[in-house]
């Protein structure tokens, strides 16, 4: 061990195992155990980044998930990591980080140059002067984010593997300190499902580093035996290296498992993290309290730290952060930091404390081991670059409100600061608990909780290790009881500790009145002045404070100085901290990776589910592209060898016309509806008569919402007097049936109608074209396909071999036309019959994009394309499909809004385009006059536009404004690329007008 | 015609493999009937109807199955259930079941070439559904007998835990099958290593 600040002894690091590390590019060990942070302060490196905005030299500041400094990027390339925090990577062999924010280097930095105008850049300096003229934001902004930010984004794909999982139990343990363990343990040791989630690598939270005595035994020796006692119940898991980051509603909270980052990147396999979604009965949080600072100028130079971390780095990881160490403290606390730094072989060269007087215990033992207490004295400046050199110390008055006397100047390189504790009252605020504030004990406490859980230890600001382990017990026997178990558990002993109360002191006084370089937030480099400044400027609410001074943001979301930012802007307003109170907490507690929300549903194939028909496979064979149609994978176009996607439609489109085509259907939505009712029910669903639809016949419906506009369309078949067959759109179906079952549960429940989905029970091929008869004919068996008998829009039942088929005479391109539909275990045998009868007729398959040509040719709409929730039937020129007889349909009191039917709606016609092989972009704004200055008057827009084969030049669909009495005038289609497409309006059918094709 | 004749399962085209390492073990069982069952509960005709066909009553406590014979019967709702068939038999289950409940409120819908059956089974089983499964599967919170409406992934299923303790069967719908099966293989890689 080469580590020239690691003690002797002590410590829980293994000092048989030396670990090798790189941090900017220079090389030194550690040891197993360590975290980044603590080997860097083995090596007496306490300079380890540059602030954000003045790129002042900053140091490790705590030992936890707190820490503003101490941010590192990890590693390089693809398995590169922004924005880690030192204090909590445990060490592994040949890591390699480096400062962020640091440009060329951490020690010479040019942005420094920043500290030297940080008297021009106060609070909100961005929106005062970058923010005009308003046209060159975007050129600040880019050198902003150039100049500021901290690590930087990986630039390749994560070559890591992301689990997750779903869990439940009766009590989550967050937080697996003393506190934790207790309640983990009165509620395992009754039979409940217990989880507790530490975010450390070792239970055992601050108290791993404590002098503490429980139940007659060292805190160590204590904490391992719950552990093991815990690790034996079944119903108990244990999850370290977990930081419960989310407490929503329902007492569900989520929890990020980190499985590999602590080992060396050769020796990690599987996955690296696992997101925990837990839903518990009861939670209890001993997510425990974090020591705060006290805010004075040049507080943030290396070398400062807050105490207890100091004490953390001695005891648990056996560093010595400093040589000649001042303590500065306003509570107790600090007082067992001073005993430990000597313990370490530090010189303490003062303790000094705001108080007039300490009496209590810990503060004899301070005095009583020669250290000197300088009571009534505060820090009120220090010295050194990048490391602390000295202090200076001044009285404080008896109000607090000023200081006085000689100023004393004392060399240090070690300043260990304690302004009290935080509770962390993150998830408890998170759960809905608002944290109230306590002058008392001058903390935020959780508020009264919203959900079933509670707050015990050092999280509810019970620092006292005796009462500590009482609460924890009382909650851990209640939530376990609140389950059902009998739980009992008698508590833990330990020694109470009587303390000296607190006296809150957030910013030392100047002795001028006014300090520079009072850092409240040290990630963003927010000072007392800005939030007074924001204060003068008039800003009340903390929030906006917030947002006007960028106080706590950043990765460490201000974990260290909020709190003092408010007791500035309180103090500043004259009003209380309770008055003041808190910025709000959310998720996540720490920043969480995307790749663990996004665990294994990435990529094209889970990414989001993938519906294949029973002919997919046949698709994929014969060479089809696909598109996606909501979930479905559905065949776009077959291109032959050599063919455009261009060539493939119309030689698609034209097979079809000419001969016969076949087309996958199976993915519209299927619906069999039965019951008594059931007309009379379809009668309130569509808008046309259903009544008096005979047996063995379909008929064409629009379903309108309630405000009038059409939601969907289809054909539905009567297969009996009280049994129909509805088809929804592809894209329709899952809705289609939720809305029509909304309807019978909740409005109409005297309705005797039962619906049931058989979407995918279904394939269906759509043979099409003036041969589809011959092909149909020749492969189902037992009906008759003359067309007369078998007219349009009626349904037969014929086999094919042994399976029973229906055909419905549907047609979606005015072709005569056949939908064959079979069991779907039986699609592809249907389908290849169907190709194997059609071969004489050059029977072609087609795609969804041919489709579309030819029910645009026809001008049939496509709900979701031709419509878009904002077009009513009468809209689309399709008013016979509304029942004048009818007493009532859903949607049918919104068709006499004078919204619906004042005359200038937008209104489906067609368009030609004066040049017939331009083919206008779909969603193309149309315009009366193209030669007005932007923004010019906008008449309508293109829903659907293709070249059409068949007709020789291209078609459009559009919705124009009163379009149905425009027929004939030109519009143009001014686009981005300055392109103008001059069109003419027309009716929107373009072949076969009068329909003579559907009986082939 | 008939020589191209042959019944496909949804998964036709996966490639099942073999369980590795701890993952548990993904098995098809094809061809099932599954019949959608509708009427009112508080109907004794519907009830009799049912049991004259089945045998068994449809279960009325939520989130149950009943065997009975050749047949299951789970509860999907308060006037819902899916009953599975022996393969083959459904057609002729249900034209017994439509026949005895003619006149009847009640509505009898062949589902079968919609839907498919996996068992899961190995030690894992429950992990692997954890995985993406916000159901508690809990030996007991979830036993034999029981039956729930869930999703797993992005896509719903109706999961039932099997007699042997330690499996689930799972029912899927036949157009979400290809993308379940590749999730569950790729879900099963975390425990393949363990």
């Amino acid at each position: 061990m080469s580590q020239r600040c690691r003690t002797d002894k002590g410590g829980r690091i293994d000092r048989d195992q030396t670990i090798q590390f790189t941090f900017n590019g220079k090389a030194y060990s550690g040891q197993a155990g360590d975290t980044l942070a603590s080997a860097l302060l083995a090596n007496g490196v306490h300079l380890v980044g540059r602030s954000w905005k003045y790129h002042r030299p900053r140091g490790i500041m705590s030992a936890g998930a707190e820490e503003p400094n101490a941010i590192v990027q990890l590693e390089k390339g693809q398995y590169t990591i922004p924005n880690a925090r030192a204090t909590q990577v445990e060490l592994y062999q040949r890591l390699d980080a480096s400062s962020v924010n640091c440009w060329p280097s951490l020690d010479f930095d040019l942005m420094s140059v920043n500290s030297f105008f940080s008297r021009l850049m106060p609070a909100g300096f961005y929106y005062k002067t970058f923010m005009w003229p308003k046209f060159m934001w975007m050129k600040y902004e880019y050198l902003i984010r150039k100049a500021s930010g901290l690590g930087e984004s990986p630039d390749q794909p994560d070559p890591d593997r992301y689990e997750r999982t779903h869990a439940h139990c009766d009590v989550l343990v967050v937080g697996g300190g003393v506190a934790g363990l207790c309640a983990a343990l009165a509620a395992g040791r009754a039979g409940a499902r217990v989880i507790v989630a530490d975010e450390q690598s070792e239970f055992g939270g601050l108290t791993l580093a404590s002098h503490a005595q429980i139940d007659g035994r060292s805190a160590d020796s204590w904490i391992q035996v719950t552990i093991d006692e815990l690790q034996k119940l079944p119903e108990v898991t244990l999850l370290p290296r977990s930081t419960v980051f989310g407490y929503h509603d329902q007492n569900f909270l989520t929890i990020n498992q980190r499985l590999t980052d602590h080992l060396p990147l050769t020796e990690r396999s599987g996955g690296r993290e696992k997101l925990w979604q837990v839903r518990a009965r009861q939670v209890v949080l001993a997510t425990g309290a974090m020591e705060r600072p006290i805010t004075f100028s040049n507080n943030d130079r290396p070398g400062v730290m807050l105490a207890s971390a100091v004490s953390t780095y001695i005891n648990r990881y056996a560093v010595k952060p400093g040589n000649r160490a001042v303590v500065f403290t306003n509570n107790d606390s600090a007082y067992q930091t001073a005993l430990d730094l000597k313990s370490a072989g530090s010189e303490v060269v003062a303790l000094v404390d705001a108080r007039a007087a300490s009496a209590s215990e810990i503060a004899n033992t301070v005095r009583s081991a020669g250290i000197e207490v300088v009571n009534a004295s505060v820090v009120i400046n220090t010295r050194g670059r990048k490391r602390i050199q000295s202090v200076k110390l001044m009285n404080l008055s008896a109000d607090g409100k000023s200081v006085s006397g000689a100023i004393k100047t004392i060399a240090c390189d070690l300043l260990a600061v304690s302004g009290g504790w935080s509770p962390v009252v993150h998830l408890s605020s998170q759960s809905g608990a608002k944290a109230v504030w306590h002058d008392a004990v001058a903390m935020f406490l959780p508020g009264k909780s919203l959900q079933a859980q509670a707050s015990v230890g050092a999280a509810n600001g019970t620092l006292d290790l005796k009462s500590a382990l009482e609460e924890a017990t009382a909650a851990g026997n209640s939530a376990a009881s609140a389950c059902g178990f009998n739980a009992t558990m008698s508590v833990p002993t330990a020694d109470a500790v009587q303390q000296d109360p607190i006296l809150p002191l957030w910013l030392v006084p100047s002795p001028k009145g006014r300090g520079g370089n009072q850092f409240i937030d040290l990630q963003n480099d927010v000072g007392a002045s800005d939030i007074q400044l924001a204060a003068r400027e008039g800003y009340r609410s903390i929030e906006h404070v917030k947002r006007y001074t960028a106080m706590g943001f950043g990765t460490d979301q201000g974990k260290t100085g909020n709190i003092n930012g408010m007791a500035v802007l309180a103090d500043t307003l004259g009003q209380s901290i309770a008055e003041t109170g808190t910025t709000t907490f959310r998720p996540n507690y720490t920043p969480v990776t995307f790749g663990a929300i996004a665990g294994q549903d990435l990529g094209e194939r889970l990414f989001d589910p993938i519906r294949k028909t029973a002919m997919h496979a046949w698709h994929e064979e014969n060479g089809a592209k696909f598109e996606n149609v909501g979930q479905w994978l559905r065949p776009w176009y077959y291109p032959q060898v050599g063919e455009s996607m261009h060539d493939a439609v119309n030689r698609e489109c034209l097979a079809t016309r000419n001969s016969v085509g076949i087309f996958d259907a199976t993915t519209l939505g299927k619906i069999e509806i039965r019951g008594p009712d059931s007309a009379k029910f379809l009668e309130m669903i569509y808008t046309n008569n259903w009544m008096n639809l005979e047996v063995g016949k379909g008929r064409y419906g629009f379903m309108l919402g309630e405000d009038g506009m059409v939601m969907d369309d289809g054909v539905t078949i009567r297969l009996a007097h009280d049994h129909f067959f509805m088809h929804t759109t592809t894209g329709g179906a899952a809705g289609v049936m939720a809305w029509m079952e909304r309807w019978l549960q909740t409005e109409w429940p005297q309705m005797e109608v039962f619906l049931t989905s058989v979407t995918d029970h279904w394939a269906t091929a759509a043979v099409v074209g003036p041969n589809s008869a011959k092909v149909v004919s020749a492969v189902c068996d037992g009906i008759d396909f003359d067309v007369e008998t078998f007219p349009f829009m009626a349904t037969r039942t014929g086999t094919i071999g042994e399976v029973v088929c229906r055909v419905n005479r549907i047609s979606f391109s005015g072709e005569l036309a056949y939908e064959v539909n079979v069991p779907a275990n039986t699609g592809r045998f249907m389908w290849e019959g169907l190709i194997q009868a059609g071969a004489e007729y050059d029977i072609t398959p087609y795609g969804t994009e041919a489709l579309h040509v030819l029910r645009a040719e026809k001008g049939y709409v496509i709900v979701g394309q031709d419509t878009d929730g904002s077009v009513t039937v009468d809209d689309l020129g399709l008013g016979w499909a509304l029942s004048k007889t009818k007493a009532d349909f859903i949607g049918k009191r919104s068709l006499t809004r004078p919204d619906t039917v004042r005359k200038d709606r937008k209104q489906l016609v067609g368009l030609i385009t004066t040049d017939p092989n331009t083919v206008i972009p779909e969603g193309a704004q149309l315009v009366d006059d193209p030669h007005v200055p932007i923004p010019m008057p906008m008449i309508g827009h293109v829903s659907s536009s293709y070249y059409s084969a068949c007709c020789g030049h291209s078609i459009a669909l559009a919705l124009v404004k009163d379009g149905h009495s425009r027929r004939g005038d030109t519009v143009y289609a001014p686009l981005a690329n300055g392109q103008i497409i001059e069109a003419r309006v027309t009716e929107p059918v373009f072949y076969d007008k009068e329909g003579a094709k559907s009986n082939g | 015609m008939a020589d191209l004749f042959q019944l496909q399962s949804p998964l036709v085209n996966i490639e099942m493999g073999e369980a590795k390492g701890n993952a548990p073990e993904i098995r098809e069982i094809t061809f099932l009937g599954y019949l959608n069952l509708r009427g009112k509960p508080g109907n004794t005709a519907f009830l009799a109807a049912v049991i004259k066909v089945l045998g068994a009553e449809p279960p009325i406590e939520p989130n149950t199955m009943v065997e009975s014979g050749d047949y299951r019967i789970y509860w999907l709702g308060p006037d819902e259930w899916l009953v599975i068939t022996p393969t083959g038999q459904q057609g002729q289950v249900q034209a017994k079941l439509l026949e005895a409940l003619d006149g009847v409120f009640s509505s009898v819908v062949d589902n079968s070439s919609g839907l498919t059956l996996l068992e899961i089974n190995g030690k894992n089983a429950a992990a692997l559904i954890a995985t993406d499964c916000p159901l508690d599967l809990h030996p007991g919170k979830f036993k034999p007998g029981q039956c729930a409406q869930t999703r797993l992934a992005k896509a719903g299923m109706t999961i039932a835990p099997l007699r042997n303790g330690e499996g689930f069967e799972v029912i899927i719908r036949r157009s979400f099958a290809d993308y379940l099966l590749l999730w569950m293989q790729d879900a099963a890689v975390a425990f393949e290593l363990a």
